[in-house]
């Protein structure tokens, strides 16, 4: 009979710790529900489909590391949605190979819309890049809710102050100067192949991470200059920690209109510009209409949300919301003009036409 | 005197200190379960905190993460499963005083070094996070592959007659690293398996570490334990959980040490608490001239040290996260997240435009260690009962708790295949003397050691020569390789030869050692 | 390493081992040259397989003169009868098998029934006393699985 004591020990204990979680998991909902601020803004298109879903939490996979634009936008967006849905959204960082490590991990869930694919634009070029097979030609687009521009940064003590001088001064020195980049297929080695081009530079690039981990290695003086997202670089620079020497675009970009534009610098960048990432959600292909409709109709309410743009203004991105039809149209036409715009400047040998991508 | 107002909201505000003091309660038993983690919780927590306030959803997460980190020992004491990767090094040596008995008294060791950790890492966090963040900002990829190399060299702390099974089985952990997609190039390494079959998709995303882990932990030791059922559980010692102040007092110094490691080490925004724990068992290892128990087989130096450095961890952790923005590991990124949802600008303005905010989180953590002092000693007598089962019922459920826990990584049934697989090769490995700790230290290092090899074989175009005048010519590498070579030393033994010929001049270079 | 009498099957063990070492050897070899600069993908891999290598040779060499595991001159059929009772003594053997099937069933009968199933079983081969208890052990403790993981924190179950 003694271990029979042991194991109803063991047992109970077990249970009691299950009843403890459940006592909390029930105090916490009812704070939230008596909590009267979450209730203002999403909650009109989501009544009218009348099927079961969603039954249980649905996981999200953020295709980028902790603290980037990507992992920001897609965090607001989920906390807005999810009231909507009436059901969490669980949130992991799957970062890696260009975003390959996400696409082929939701790849490989079943297509019940519990997965969702919180993305950037990177798997777009993978295939020319040759980091990956997988593009969103296998995912749906729910909506894309966030665009914003690439940067070129170096850190404060940095002797570089304009575009030029760091140009000049990756041309005087071959070999010397050292760029932070997100590795094959991310945002920095795309646009640094856009310099090859039309400046002749050649940095050393060096794969970090992520776009936050750039802008360490160039504040831990490990790189001499990184190119990122505005997103991932407007709080350093509203701290002072960093100098944006130049945007990527073709105007001046509104709130930044003091730095420099990289067309003034170098016209013939022209044929570049305007281009920039872009972030939205996705789902498998060949989960139901139904489900899919369900979850656009949500997180197109979400990115009109008023808290959510503000987010994004904040922290140098701004707000678009491409849903359906026109999303699809929007990541394929995406995918043939950076496509071929790689193969064209030689960054890449592989053809966009191997693969079936048409020319712009 | 704002400063001290905003901290002390952690105390006088009962709502905040409810929900931090549940926190602390919930992490302590949601890390003890296998299967489990700190991460899981936080993810959790974090879907359900939207809609609070950003004081409330702190306290909550701060509590859930100092409870989590100190949970996490009492599996690997009493099962010989790791809660969580920080408490690898804690079943090395919890494990086997369980075994003699002595569970109760470990686990009460562990709560008072893991709030002593914890303090010490808050007031670290508190003092001189601004100046720390700044040195660890300064840590280029040459110094991390340093660090990872350092790490490595805790192989020859890990137990085993022979240093060479010790470097094999190592490698064999680095190995299983690599497989899967490379995260710089994308390309595939070490894949098999028809193409476009789940066995493939699975290898190209890696065999996950914690699969591994309660594969070669967990599941490996149940098996053994089956080779010999006449053997009966040994009765657990309960009379004395509460260390006394003796015995604090004796470990204070290694404490206080290994503390300031964990705390630095969690404050590189590229390491954490699991790289802490084991770097600081290492530390007490060779430190500690004449343990009562030998490392391995029970010692309680080896506990003090990796408690107190994964508690610190968090501190440290806290550091890149409050000052910077940027994760010192998976909780904090989390964390982050929380922050932006709640319209906060974490990042290096959030001290300058949320002063409360960041003085919160650290009043919070300076209460939430409280209530780990307290809620850390509850359950005690109940978990030690665990170990008291006899085996032919233990052992399945142990097993049962193997495959949840594996499964629960990513909801994938390749997870279970792969750790039944990893549990039957630890079983042999055990039985051919082959340690398994060190396949895990391996698996942990990997990612630290190769890309960041990389990262400064490609900073200086790829020569061998630039590379060492690299290693050199900077301070923090110079300093890293200096104390790797002293370690190296220390390990094959050269000191011990020197101050046997020169027993006067010795006592000096033993104590730097 | 001390001079001890070596396992039944170690040398068998170490050239599995030295086996599987050449194998990570050459497939890092093939790596090694698409890229082959200090920062390349099959750099680290070569090294760690070259290391690899090097230990089972050291792990060979310290097993001269250590006593063997096996008689001299035992037949094959009584070293491989030995070399299982010494891998898979009493009970191990059944529980893997279980846990084979186990694995199998998950996928066919769901998490609740198959998880009973194996407790079940592998808890009355172990001690085949009091079934009925040990039937209700399997239960309650499944129960106590089901309820923690899936209905409180809503993690999936097989």
């Amino acid at each position: 009979m003694n271990h029979f004591k042991r194991v109803f020990a063991l047992l109970v204990c077990i249970c009691l710790m299950a009843a403890a979680l459940a006592g909390c998991g029930g105090s916490s909902s009812t704070t939230t529900a008596s909590d009267p601020s979450n209730s203002s803004s999403t909650s009109a298109p989501a009544e009218t489909t009348g099927i079961d879903y969603p039954t249980k939490d649905i996981q999200g996979s953020i295709m980028w590391s902790a603290g980037g634009v990507c992992d920001m936008s897609a965090r607001a967006i989920g906390a807005v949605a999810q009231d909507a849905l009436g059901s969490n959204i669980i949130f992991t960082n799957r970062a890696g190979s260009g975003g390959a490590v996400s696409t082929t991990y939701v790849n490989a869930q079943p297509a019940d819309g519990y997965e969702l694919l919180f993305g950037a634009e990177n798997p777009q070029i993978a295939k020319v890049m040759g980091t990956a097979e997988i593009d969103y030609d296998d995912f749906t687009p729910i909506d894309l809710y966030c665009t914003t521009y690439a940067a070129v940064s170096v850190s404060k003590d940095s002797p570089y102050n304009t575009l030029e001088e760091l140009m000049d001064a990756i041309l005087a020195n071959p070999g010397k100067i050292v760029m932070a980049t997100t590795g094959a297929g991310g945002l920095p080695e795309v646009v640094a192949a856009m310099f090859a081009d039309v400046v002749g530079t050649d940095p050393i690039l060096v794969p970090f991470d992520g776009e936050n981990e750039c802008m360490t290695a160039i504040m831990g003086g490990n790189a001499d200059y990184t190119i990122t997202t505005l997103g991932s670089a407007a709080a350093f620079y509203q701290s002072g920690d960093i100098k944006l020497l130049s945007m990527i675009a073709e105007s001046p970009v509104e709130g930044y209109e003091d730095i420099p534009i990289v067309v003034d610098s170098y016209a013939d960048f022209s044929k570049y510009v305007p281009w920039g990432p872009f972030y939205g959600v996705f789902v498998k292909n060949g989960t139901d209409q139904a489900i899919v409709d369900k979850l656009t109709d949500i997180f197109s309410a979400a990115a009109e949300d008023s808290d959510f743009q503000q987010l994004l203004r904040d922290n140098g991105c701004f707000p678009m919301n491409v849903s359906g039809d026109e999303a699809v149209e929007y990541v394929k036409s995406y995918r043939s003009i950076t496509s071929w715009l790689l193969y064209n400047s030689g960054a890449t040998q592989n053809s966009p036409e191997d693969f079936g991508i048409e020319k712009p | 005197m704002e400063i001290f107002g905003h901290m002390l909201q952690a105390l006088i505000d009962p709502q905040l200190v409810i929900y931090l003091a549940v926190g602390v309660f919930l992490g302590i038993y949601i890390g003890a379960v296998p299967g489990l983690s700190v991460t899981m919780a936080a993810s959790l927590l974090i879907s359900f905190t939207y809609s609070w306030d950003v004081l409330p959803s702190m306290a909550a997460m701060v509590g859930i993460y100092i409870g989590g980190v100190y949970g996490g020992s009492r599996s690997a004491i009493l099962l010989n499963i790791p809660g969580a990767p920080a408490a690898v090094a804690t079943a090395l040596d919890g494990y086997p005083l369980a075994k003699k008995g002595l569970a109760g008294q470990a686990i009460g060791i562990t709560v008072v070094q893991s709030v002593l950790g914890g303090l010490i890492g808050t007031i670290i966090l508190a003092v001189g996070a601004p100046a720390l963040a700044k040195v660890a900002l300064t840590f280029a990829p040459r110094d991390y592959f340093l660090l990872a190399i350092m790490g490595l060299l805790l192989i020859g702390s890990l137990g085993s007659d022979s240093p060479a099974r010790g470097v094999m089985s190592a490698a064999i952990g680095i190995f299983i690293g690599f497989i899967g997609m490379d995260s710089q190039t994308g390309h595939m390494r070490f894949v098999i398996g028809p193409s476009g079959s789940l066995f493939r998709t699975y290898m190209t995303l890696g065999v996950s570490y914690v699969v591994v882990m309660i594969g070669l932990f967990g599941m490996s030791e149940a098996l053994m334990q089956l080779r010999d059922l006449s053997v009966k559980p040994v009765k657990q010692k309960v009379d004395k959980i509460v260390p006394g102040w003796k015995n604090i007092l004796k470990y204070l110094p290694l404490s206080i040490r290994t503390s300031l490691m964990g705390t630095f080490i969690g404050a590189l925004p590229g390491t954490g608490g699991d790289i802490a724990a084991l770097m600081a068992y290492d530390h007490a290892k060779r430190t500690t001239k004449d343990p009562e128990t030998p490392f391995g087989e029970g010692a309680l130096e080896g506990l003090v040290a990796c408690e107190s450095a994964n508690n610190a961890a968090i501190g440290g952790a806290c550091i890149p996260m409050l000052t910077l923005g940027i994760p010192g590991d998976a909780v904090t990124a989390i964390m982050l997240g929380a922050m932006y949802i709640h319209g906060l600008n974490p990042g290096p303005l959030l001290m300058k435009n949320s002063a409360d905010v960041f003085w919160y989180i650290i009043g919070a953590m300076f209460v939430g260690n409280i209530f780990l002092l307290i809620f850390g000693f509850t359950g005690i007598k109940l978990f030690t009962k665990i170990v008291e089962v006899p085996k032919h019922i233990l052992m399945p459920i142990i097993i049962i708790l193997s495959v949840v826990g594996a499964f629960s990584i990513n909801n994938n049934l390749m997870d279970v295949y792969w750790m039944l697989a990893f549990g039957v090769l630890g079983y042999i490995m055990k039985l051919y003397h082959l340690p398994v700790a060190p396949t895990i230290l391996g698996i942990i290092l990997v990612d630290l050691i190769e890309l960041n090899f990389r990262r400064a074989a490609v900073t200086v175009g790829n020569s061998i020569t630039a590379l060492l005048t690299d290693l050199v010519s900077h301070p923090i590498s110079l300093v890293l390789l200096v104390v790797i070579i002293g370690m190296s030393l220390s390990s094959a033994g050269v000191f011990q030869k020197i101050r046997a010929k020169f027993p006067s001049g010795a006592q000096a270079k033993g104590s730097k050692a | 390493m001390k001079k001890r009498k070596l396992e039944k099957g170690e040398l068998g063990f170490i050239t599995v081992l030295g086996v599987f070492s050449l194998i990570c050897l050459i497939a890092s070899m093939r790596i090694f040259v698409t890229a082959p600069t200090l920062n390349g993908e099959g750099t680290v891999p070569l090294i760690t397989s070259c290391v690899l290598v090097v230990m089972t040779l050291v792990m060979l060499l310290e097993t001269r003169g250590c006593p063997r595991g096996f008689e001299k001159g035992a037949a094959l059929g009584q070293k491989a009868r030995e070399l299982l009772q010494f891998l898979f003594p009493g009970m191990v053997g059944p529980i893997i098998l279980y846990c084979l099937v186990y694995a199998v069933l998950l996928s066919i009968l769901g998490f609740a029934v198959s998880t009973l199933i194996f407790l079940f079983v592998s808890m009355i081969t172990l001690n085949r006393e009091h079934k009925v208890r040990s039937f209700l052990i399997s239960a309650i403790t499944l129960a106590c699985i089901m309820i923690l993981f899936q209905f409180i924190f809503k993690v999936q179950l097989p």
